[in-house]
């Protein structure tokens, strides 16, 4: 039993060696801009390459809990866990990650001397949201979304030379901390009401539940009911996400992408982790909860998206839409953790292909997008057209691409979980989610074109369009070899 | 051989591909011919395969190409039977005829190789629904001839009203691709599968007729939506925006057939549900008698053809409300050939006259296009059930059968002999005003006859239309034993035998005849005046559409606004802006009630979790 | 009356109750943000509470880690603040809402 191992948290030490480097680098070297952001890249790359490490070493049976008070012969209050569930939450996170830092290539070049820090908050962010899908304990999954929310507090105001940024970052920064302190009180309670914050090991929540009948049940579910708001903020569940388009809308174009998939992937694995590990025992209270707030994500989320004006808040109505979907998967217990996967992950590629897009056409430093800025994009920039067309598709799920194949696993999730008022409900918001995407497309392709100026896609955007646009399309064809690996990552 | 039937879908696919993508650098006329030989070999390859199904030696045969979603057990697969062979046929043989005379249609076009890049993705799409051998592939198909109808409505984008006709198809198609969705869902869950062959080999046990008739009802809608039927067929008279191939092809022969052939193909199903096929009869009735009452008032010419295909498409939905399957795919046939004919000519007819469409600007035209004009009079007298050209056999077989059905059908029998009147009616009045009569062109115009690329395919449609009735008379039921491994296990209505028949025959001549002689004593000699009363209703579709903005599209919409508002909890900012900023500062000494954008978003989140916390507590059983 | 830890607790909740009325009410964004202070503060209670009630040292632990990590949060918290100050002057968040729609 090897409980201090350095593999389980290789990824973070990669991560904070990363950012100490290119810190360094700034003060080795002259104007080291382009350096840093060399290095940030490959420290993504090194933490993506670590997970893959771990999900062998899993393989050939690595022990799972690691850093606990009392190593033998259980572990007792174990601190991080390292099983397939987070060793996959690993690969999506960090590769998702370098996509969204290579769209961004463009901002940290302008953004000068202030580069190194806005790299070192995107590795920390990053490190953050791996941590919250790789800590066996309440207190270490707190600790990972205060780290990975902070640093995209300061991320979201970072042009500031922009009136719209300070006030999305304020924003989103009051109302981060107020989910986050409605989150760890509910950690509090559960402590109360379980006496442990552990997942796993000896005197976990899960034993005590599964051995003990809860003294005051009325706390459990306050407890449960608090958590679950306190992520539902994070992944922009309806009525939790009215930060949203207002976040996106301000903050740099050219990051928008990394902080909407990159949170939704943490923030569904660490709801995952909460309540498929610590509390699969009380799967009755919590998945009709959720099924309500699925609801409510899709009906809210499509409505508002379709009245909008401005893409970007668009794309964040319609992120609110999908967490619902993707909420859906929860409700069928261990049996969807194959569709939260898999849904989760290929909307993540659609969302940083989608939000490069943006980045190109309203530029990487600006906050809004409107839709006149869209207007005959065809005839502009045809190639690009056709990537977001892909894209959207994708988002409106249609079939032979990705995002048909995640609604269709989803719906089924759902529906053999005899949810069949929420797959119906799913399908209804869906169709008229339809109006949405196809609203775009239309804009791009039947519209006269909105300028005559030249749209330019640097060469790394270049490069993130087309791994999202291949992936789209190529999983929505043969979607299997990654729903296996999704079916294969369930938590311990 | 059989297991290369997926060719026929590669085919045009490939040329879709490939002249979307380098349509420009093809060019014209390269990109045309490209197209249309594609279509043409697909063509053939589909008649080779037909040819053992036709000596008898042939059976039904599943063609399983790769395994898709297995968790749902969906199967790429392909069916090929009398039914499929009977829709690929006239698919890849009408659309070959169309693309050949669009080569000549569309010349000088600047998107010329992307027309024909729509147009095979638009075969292809096709043949997929049509080739499908479960609900899910059918749904594929079933969506992207929608995608490609649209691409080809709009093709002309720059016109506002092209692009909003689009929009249009689109949208309303939607409703009915919800209930087609949501029959899909409803079948899965009877019967835990989407293919075919299982579906009605189970369906006659398996099933409740309560299930029945859910199912076949939300199929129904989504025909309703696809073939244009009573109350979602205002999206097909708008689509005439598009080149007029496009409306021969998607908006006449093929397209708008899909529902018919959808109901024909999940006949067993029908089968167990009288009373859906009840409604799907009336409405087909319906739709029949009052399309062709608009069809009277059109005065662009286009306009006119849109209503009747309407009309036509309600006589095939009787039929298949009748149980008449065979009658309905033998009309769907023969309406393909002569109504395509009649698309082609008129567009013809449109280019001689520099792209006039309004009628009373026509005229005379017999003697400058004579070549157009004859094959045109051959489509007149088929549609007008004159015998005995194709449209007589058809569409006598169709009321033959809606009579014998008997009681309630009888009425419906009768509402279709009175659109059979009035089709003859309009049509004559079409003939007349654009061929006959004096010489009414606008000014400047030389009109003279089309190029032999285009009346080619023309005189090649008039000899189909006109033998077409060969394939399926009461003497010899061609067609009836051919369709008959399609429809196994599946009870059709007959038309009646004997003496009633004839007497049946006789009586929808004579109907035609005196449908034209009314036509021909009201307009051979001169324009009569119509306007207002019933004309001006006619010519603005009953205003349906106004109505349908006020009943449904505006309260939706104000709905959405609302909703928005008030989710937002904008309503406060949407009255400070919309005030406008003269009265900002009263706005603004008022910001001590409007609440602020954070605090807000505080109070909805705090709003929510109290909500959630209390219902956890009461469905928790603690309060 | 013997005070035992659930009182505590129930005075956490009180509290918790108060600051979150306080980031309701309150239009200045900087005592938006101590109510959430004292929000997180109500947890520490609820932790030490806890924990003191189950014979268990984790409690204690978890509170000082909900310490350090709102110190963090106030660092950021305030740097965002005085940058919003200095292009506005103001820290009324009700003056900011020109993104919205």
């Amino acid at each position: 039993m090897n409980n201090a191992a350095l593999l389980p948290i290789a990824p973070e030490v990669i991560l904070l060696a990363g950012a100490l480097i290119v810190i360094l680098l700034l003060v080795l070297l002259d104007r080291p801009y382009r350096e840093g952001g060399i290095v940030a890249m490959a420290a993504l790359a090194a933490a993506a390459v670590a997970s893959v490490l771990q999900w062998q070493a899993l393989g050939d049976g690595a022990d799972n809990l690691y850093f606990s008070a009392q190593g033998v012969p259980v572990p007792r209050l174990p601190m991080v866990v390292m099983d397939h569930y987070s060793a996959f939450a690993g690969v999506v996170i960090f590769v998702v990650s370098m996509l969204g830092l290579a769209v961004a290539w463009r901002l940290v070049l302008t953004l000068g001397a202030r580069s190194a820090e806005f790299l070192t908050l995107v590795l920390l962010a990053v490190a953050g949201l791996h941590m919250m899908t790789a800590s066996a304990n309440m207190i270490m999954l707190f600790i990972g979304l205060e780290t990975a929310s902070i640093a995209l507090y300061v991320l979201a105001g970072f042009t500031r030379e922009r009136a719209n940024a300070d006030e999305a970052a304020v924003k989103y920064f009051l109302l981060g901390s107020l989910a986050s302190v409605v989150f760890v009180y509910g950690a509090a309670l559960l402590f109360a009401a379980t006496g442990s914050t552990a997942f796993y090991g000896a005197g976990s929540m899960r034993e005590f539940l599964a051995e003990n009948i809860v003294a005051e049940p009325a706390i459990l579910l306050l407890a449960m009911g608090l958590v679950i708001v306190g992520m539902s903020f994070k992944v922009t569940a309806a009525p939790f996400h009215q930060w949203a388009p207002d976040v996106y809308q301000g903050a740099p174009s050219g990051i928008v992408g990394l902080m909407a998939a990159g949170v939704k992937i943490a923030g569904f694995a660490a709801l995952g982790r909460i309540l498929f590990s610590a509390l699969p025992s009380q799967i009755d209270d919590w998945a009709p909860a959720l099924a309500i707030i699925a609801g409510a994500s899709m009906i809210i989320g499509t409505v508002l998206a379709a009245v909008q004006d401005d893409v970007k808040r668009i794309l964040a109505y319609s992120g609110v839409a999908h967490a619902g979907y993707i909420l859906m998967a929860f409700v069928a217990g261990n049996e969807g953790i194959g569709s939260m996967w898999f849904y989760v992950t290929t909307y993540a590629l659609t969302v940083i292909g989608v939000f490069a897009v943006v980045a190109v056409v309203s530029g990487s430093r600006s906050g809004s997008s409107p839709l006149a800025e869209w207007s005959g994009l065809s005839s502009r920039a045809p190639v690009l057209a056709w990537v977001m067309l892909i894209m959207l598709l994708a988002l409106a799920g249609i079939p032979f691409t990705t995002g048909f194949v995640a609604k269709v696993t989803v719906f089924t999730a759902a529906t053999d979980a005899g949810y069949l008022w929420l797959m119906i409900l799913a399908l209804v918001t869906t169709i008229v989610g339809l109006y949405v995407y196809f609203r775009l497309a239309a804009v791009m392709f039947l519209e006269g074109p909105a300028g005559v100026e030249e749209v330019v896609v640097p060469p790394t955007t270049a490069l993130v369009l087309a791994v999202a646009a291949v992936t789209t399309v190529l999983l929505g064809l043969l979607p299997w070899p990654l729903l296996d690996l999704a079916r294969e990552a369930l938590p311990l | 051989m059989i297991d290369y039937l997926w060719v026929l879908i590669v085919l045009p696919l490939l040329g879709a591909a490939a002249l979307i993508v380098f349509g420009k650098r093809i060019g014209d006329p390269w990109s045309g011919r490209l197209a249309s030989a594609l279509v043409g070999t697909a063509f053939l390859i589909a008649a080779g395969f037909t040819v053992p199904l036709v000596t008898g030696n042939g059976h039904p045969e599943t063609v399983e190409l790769f395994s898709w979603i297995p968790v749902l057990g969906v199967e790429v697969s392909l069916l090929w039977d009398p039914l499929a062979a009977l829709m690929t046929l006239i698919v890849t043989g009408v659309g070959f005829l169309i693309h050949v005379y669009a080569v000549g249609y569309m010349h000088g076009d600047e998107r010329f190789g992307r027309f024909f890049g729509y147009m095979n993705l638009f075969i292809a799409s096709m043949l997929t629904l049509v080739l499908a051998s479960n609900f899910v592939v059918m749904f594929v198909g079933w969506e992207l001839v929608g995608l490609s109808s649209y691409l080809l409505i709009s093709f002309w984008f720059v016109r506002p009203a092209a692009s909003a006709a689009g929009k249009k198809a689109f949208i309303v198609n939607r409703i009915g691709d919800w209930g087609f969705l949501v029959a899909l869902l409803l079948i899965f869950a009877a019967f835990g599968t989407f293919e075919f062959a299982a579906v009605f080999a189970e369906a006659p046990t398996g099933l409740t007729t309560g299930m029945a008739t859910a199912i076949t009802l939300l199929l129904f809608l989504g025909a309703v939506g696809k073939s244009a039927q009573i109350p979602l067929y205002v999206w097909l008279p708008d689509a005439m925006e598009g080149p007029t191939p496009v409306s021969a092809l998607i908006h006449a022969a093929t397209m708008v057939t899909a529902g018919i052939y959808m109901i024909a193909r999940t006949a067993v199903l029908f089968g167990l549900a009288p009373a859906t096929l009840t409604v799907v009869a009336t409405v087909g009735a319906a739709t029949a008698l009052f399309a062709a009452t608009l069809a009277m008032g059109q005065r662009d010419i286009k306009r006119v053809l849109a209503y009747s295909t309407i009309s036509q498409l309600g006589y095939m939905v009787m039929a298949v409300g009748v149980t008449a399957f065979t009658a309905g795919m033998f009309h769907l046939m023969t309406h393909a050939f002569f109504k395509a004919l009649l698309f082609l000519g008129a567009g013809a007819v449109i280019h001689a006259v520099a792209g006039e469409q309004d009628m009373s600007r026509m005229g005379g035209l017999r003697k400058v296009m004579p070549i157009t004009f004859w094959t045109m009079v051959v489509a007149w007298l088929a549609i007008a059930g004159v015998a005995p050209l194709s449209g007589f056999w058809s569409k006598d077989e169709i009321l033959a059968a809606a009579f014998a059905h008997g009681g309630y059908f009888v009425f419906l029998w009768a509402i279709g002999v009175v659109a059979a009147l009035l089709t003859a009616f309009y049509m004559t009045r079409l003939m007349i005003l654009t061929f006959g009569g004096e010489e009414r062109w606008p000014d400047g115009v030389e009109a003279s006859e089309a190029p032999p690329i285009l009346t080619v395919p023309l005189v090649i449609l008039a000899v189909l239309s006109a033998t077409a009735g060969i394939f399926n008379t009461p003497f010899r039921l061609g067609l009836e034993h051919f369709l008959e491994p399609s429809f196994e296990g599946v009870t059709q209505q007959l038309p009646p035998a004997g003496a009633t028949v004839v007497a049946l025959a006789a009586l929808a001549l004579v109907v035609a005849l005196v449908g034209i002689f009314w036509g021909w004593a009201r307009y051979s000699r001169r324009l009569p005046v119509e306007e207002g009363g019933f004309w001006g209703a006619a010519v603005e579709g009953y205003r349906v559409d106004d109505w349908y903005g006020r009943l449904v599209v505006a309260p939706g919409k104000a709905m959405a606004t609302w909703a928005a508002e008030i989710l937002d909890g904008r309503i406060i900012d949407g009255v400070v802006n919309g005030v406008g900023g003269g009265v900002k500062s009263f706005g603004n000494s008022l910001s001590g009630t409007q609440s602020g954008l954070v605090r807000w978003y505080g109070a909805v989140m705090a709003a929510g979790t109290l909500g959630l916390l209390l219902w956890l507590l009461l469905s928790g059983g603690l309060f | 009356m013997i005070v035992t830890p659930g009182w505590y607790m129930a005075l956490a909740a009180v509290l918790f109750s108060i600051g979150g009325a306080g980031v309701l009410v309150r239009r200045n964004a900087l005592v938006m943000f101590m109510s959430i202070e004292l929000m997180l503060n109500s947890v520490n209670l609820t932790f030490v509470a806890a924990g003191t009630g189950l014979g268990l040292i984790e409690g204690q632990v978890a509170a000082l880690f909900v310490i350090v990590v709102a110190a963090a949060e106030v660092t950021i918290g305030l740097a965002i603040l005085v940058a919003v100050f200095r292009g506005r002057a103001t820290a009324n968040v009700d003056e900011l809402s020109s993104l919205g729609g």
